[in-house]
């Protein structure tokens, strides 16, 4: 009985373990081929862009939108528009489904149309659809109305909307730049503080060269920037105001080589001052102008940037001996909190002006030596990561756009003897990028805006 | 006792055969049953077989093969309703040719080369190498023996794969693998797939291959998007038997993710897309490929 009671259950167990195997080949059996993609083409996508449609005289201002948007994707080196010389039949019409293989022949992945319309006086009404020709179907579509000579921000706006519709991420079209124009002898150079649009076109001085000014700095939160000129012998901070043409002192600050940053709810700015013979990290709250210091050691702390979310300064300090990059809380050391060191980067390389990225991941930097003369950067928040960008003799000032993908910087060439020129340039984080911003003479110090509201 | 005992171990046993044998052709007629250790083996060498060996066979085939992608003057899409847009009028192929599986020898490549016989004369260099190498290949030989001799092959190779991937890789690559190619893609194989036999993995590979080189080609990643690891998204896509794209589809519903998240999926859709038709799919195998599912992942792409 007991025996036959094992034979029983070891039956039972042989043919459960049976349909066990047989059950898991029956899954194998079943599945399907899957492969893991990781490797896709970098190229840019080739996009196609029709010139926008316009009655009589608008006729030239649709095409001369779609070229602004044509530009601005094409800088960003992530889009390819393709030459409209190709195209094989443009869509007399915005409101018909456009005929996808016509485009997909071009191998166009994604199809902008849009059109122009003048409304009464002086107004527009400018208007496009983005469409995904493979997928066959409208990505986005959006209508405009401005005035009429505000059509080149407007070109910008629908080049936003369209890199946020195909990348996720936010666009950096619609954003000006601040800059230092030189001009002159190089002996008396005069040096006036200008803004253009991000593709360099709109040029405008904002002062008229009497003063010495330098580094202009972008308020992350409004269209408002401060600057450092000299009165007398006094380094002497301003803020201004781009929309009103206000400008206001902010107050004369002896030992200041920097302009002061603001916080990023622009609300105080922070900076580094000589006084009593060191240079420590201060903040001044705009409204109340009461001054804080942040940091108490005997070496040369300067250079300070609020991380975007307000709760870090990245800030350059020789404490170790040479320029290095440390990181400490928003409440400063005196708080407690020593800083800590992030950047151990290769070559015993000199760190300088850290940028924190708007979006947060990366800080920017200058690293002087280190392999080259001079390079711009990127590391981590925590130091680690390290990615030489551009390099030469010499770059300087990184400077964000909004979106966290690009950074300006300036670059200075001999060009003679004496002679040397400055200009600003873009690179994006694949360093792969780098595109000169053509301005009329010489220039240095951008400083990029955040989105104009 | 005894006899009850004897009772359930005999219906045991033939539940048992009913599901091996009987439930497969019920659920999937086609799907093959692969034997395990296959399976084990090609999960095993899929990451170091796949993009550095065939590379030097397949470019000649490569190059015959752009033309595909070519536009197909397909009909004209019926219009919808002109402003609502979104209109999704999938491309919807015509139906693809008829779904004979067993296609007579000559016709599997497209173009007519009815040379395919003779491999002497072969034309243009263009003429794809597997018919002329396979073909004359000795015909009588049972596909069983290759594949035992395969398995054996990979058996020995296995070890040293286990111990440094990496080694091997380089170590006794080419030779091997164009030998393990021919072997196991055996001439009388290559008028039918045989639904019973399970994938090999050389075969396995090939179909793999042809989908990464393929998004080498068409897919443009979100290079450079934050996060970029957290960015992997699953394509399952239906192929007609000439490769062309029946139907591509996210899978997943997306539900509370980013908008980098959805230019990722858009893009990677796309992609499939863009390549459409898949042309050099191994025809004969076409049960195995008509449903695959193409995993994206940018992050070894970001921020070069």
């Amino acid at each position: 009985m007991k025996r036959q009671r094992q034979i029983f259950i070891r039956s039972i167990f042989a043919s459960l373990a049976i349909v066990l195997v047989s059950i898991a080949g029956l899954s194998v059996a079943h599945a399907e081929i899957r492969v893991d993609i990781t490797k896709g083409n970098a190229q840019p996508m080739p996009i196609a862009i029709t010139d926008f449609l316009g009655q009589g005289q608008d006729e030239g201002l649709g095409r001369n939108i779609s070229r602004v948007i044509s530009a601005d994707l094409e800088r960003s080196g992530l889009f390819k528009p393709i030459d409209p010389k190709a195209f094989i039949s443009v869509e007399k019409s915005m409101e018909a489904v456009p005929q996808f293989n016509n485009w997909r022949v071009l191998k166009a992945q994604a199809l902008v149309q849009g059109s122009v319309t003048a409304e009464g006086g002086d107004r527009l009404r400018v208007q496009f659809r983005l469409w995904d020709v493979f997928g066959e179907q409208q990505m986005v579509g959006q209508v405009y109305t401005t005035v009429r000579s505000n059509w080149r921000r407007i070109s910008h706006i629908i080049a936003d909307a369209i890199y946020k519709r195909m990348t996720g991420e936010d666009g950096y079209f619609d954003t000006r730049i601040v800059y230092i124009a030189e001009s002159g002898p190089e002996t008396r150079k005069a040096k006036r503080l200008s803004i253009m649009d991000q593709d360099g076109e709109n040029q405008h001085f904002l002062t008229d060269g009497k003063d010495l000014v330098l580094t202009p700095r972008f308020s992350p939160s409004r269209q408002e920037i401060t600057y450092m000129s000299y009165y007398g012998n006094l380094p002497r901070v301003y803020i201004y105001n781009i929309e009103t043409g206000r400008q206001e002192v902010l107050g004369d600050f002896p030992g200041m080589t920097f302009a002061p940053r603001f916080s990023p709810d622009g609300n105080k700015v922070i900076m580094s001052m000589a006084r009593d013979g060191n240079t420590e990290i201060y903040t001044m709250d705009l409204r109340t102008r009461a001054v804080t210091r942040l940091t108490n050691h005997p070496s040369i702390d300067t250079s300070p940037y609020y991380s975007p979310d307000g709760k870090q300064i990245v800030f350059n300090s020789d404490r170790s001996g040479t320029q290095q990059l440390y990181v400490m809380d928003a409440a400063g050391e005196v708080s407690g909190a020593p800083a800590k060191r992030i950047s151990f980067g290769s070559g015993n390389g000199r760190y300088a002006t850290p940028v924190w990225s708007p979006r947060g991941d990366l800080i920017a930097f200058t690293k002087i030596g280190g392999g080259q003369p001079f390079s711009i950067g990127v590391m981590n928040v925590d130091g680690k990561g390290e990615r030489i960008l551009a390099d030469g003799y010499l770059v300087e000032s990184p400077t964000w756009a909004p979106n966290g993908r690009v950074i300006m910087f300036f670059r200075e060439k001999t060009t003679g003897k004496t002679s040397k020129s400055t200009r600003l340039y873009t690179i994006d984080l694949t360093g792969q990028n780098e595109r000169e911003i053509l301005t009329p003479s010489d220039a240095s110090d951008p400083a990029w805006s955040p989105l104009i509201p | 006792m005894r006899s009850s005992v004897i009772a359930s171990v005999a219906l045991h046993v033939a539940v048992v055969i009913l599901a091996t044998v009987g439930l497969p052709s019920l659920l999937k007629p086609p799907a093959p049953e692969p034997v395990p250790l296959v399976v084990e083996l090609v999960t095993i060498s899929d990451v170091t077989n796949v993009p550095t060996k065939p590379r030097e066979p397949e470019p000649k085939k490569e190059e015959p093969k752009p033309e595909p992608p070519k536009p197909e003057p397909a009909k004209p899409l019926e219009t919808p309703p002109p402003p609502p847009t979104p209109t999704p009028p999938k491309p919807e192929p015509k139906a693809a040719e008829a779904p004979s599986p067993p296609p007579p020898e000559p016709t599997p490549t497209p173009k007519p080369l009815p040379k395919a016989e003779e491999p002497k004369p072969e034309p243009k260099p263009v003429a794809p190498q597997e018919l002329a190498n396979t073909k004359p290949a000795k015909k009588p030989k049972a596909p069983q023996e290759d594949f035992d001799s395969v398995l054996k092959n990979l058996a020995k190779s296995l070890p040293q794969q286990k111990a440094e991937p990496k080694a091997e890789k380089k170590a006794e690559p080419k030779t091997n693998f164009d030998d393990l190619m021919s072997k196991a893609i055996p001439s009388n194989r290559r008028n039918i797939a045989d639904p019973t036999k399970p994938l090999t993995m050389t075969e396995q590979d090939a179909i793999k291959n042809i989908f990464t080189k393929a998004m080498a080609r068409c897919w443009n990643p979100p290079v450079g998007a934050k996060d970029a690891k957290d960015l992997v998204v699953n394509i399952r896509i239906n192929l007609a038997e000439d490769g062309t794209v029946l139907r591509a589809a996210v899978d997943d519903s997306g539900l509370g993710k980013s908008d980098f998240w959805r230019a990722a999926a858009e893009s990677a859709r796309r992609a499939v897309l863009v390549c459409s038709p898949f042309s050099e799919l191994p025809r004969n195998l076409y049960p195995q490929w008509k449903e695959s599912v193409l995993s994206f992942n940018p992050a070894e792409m970001f921020g070069g």
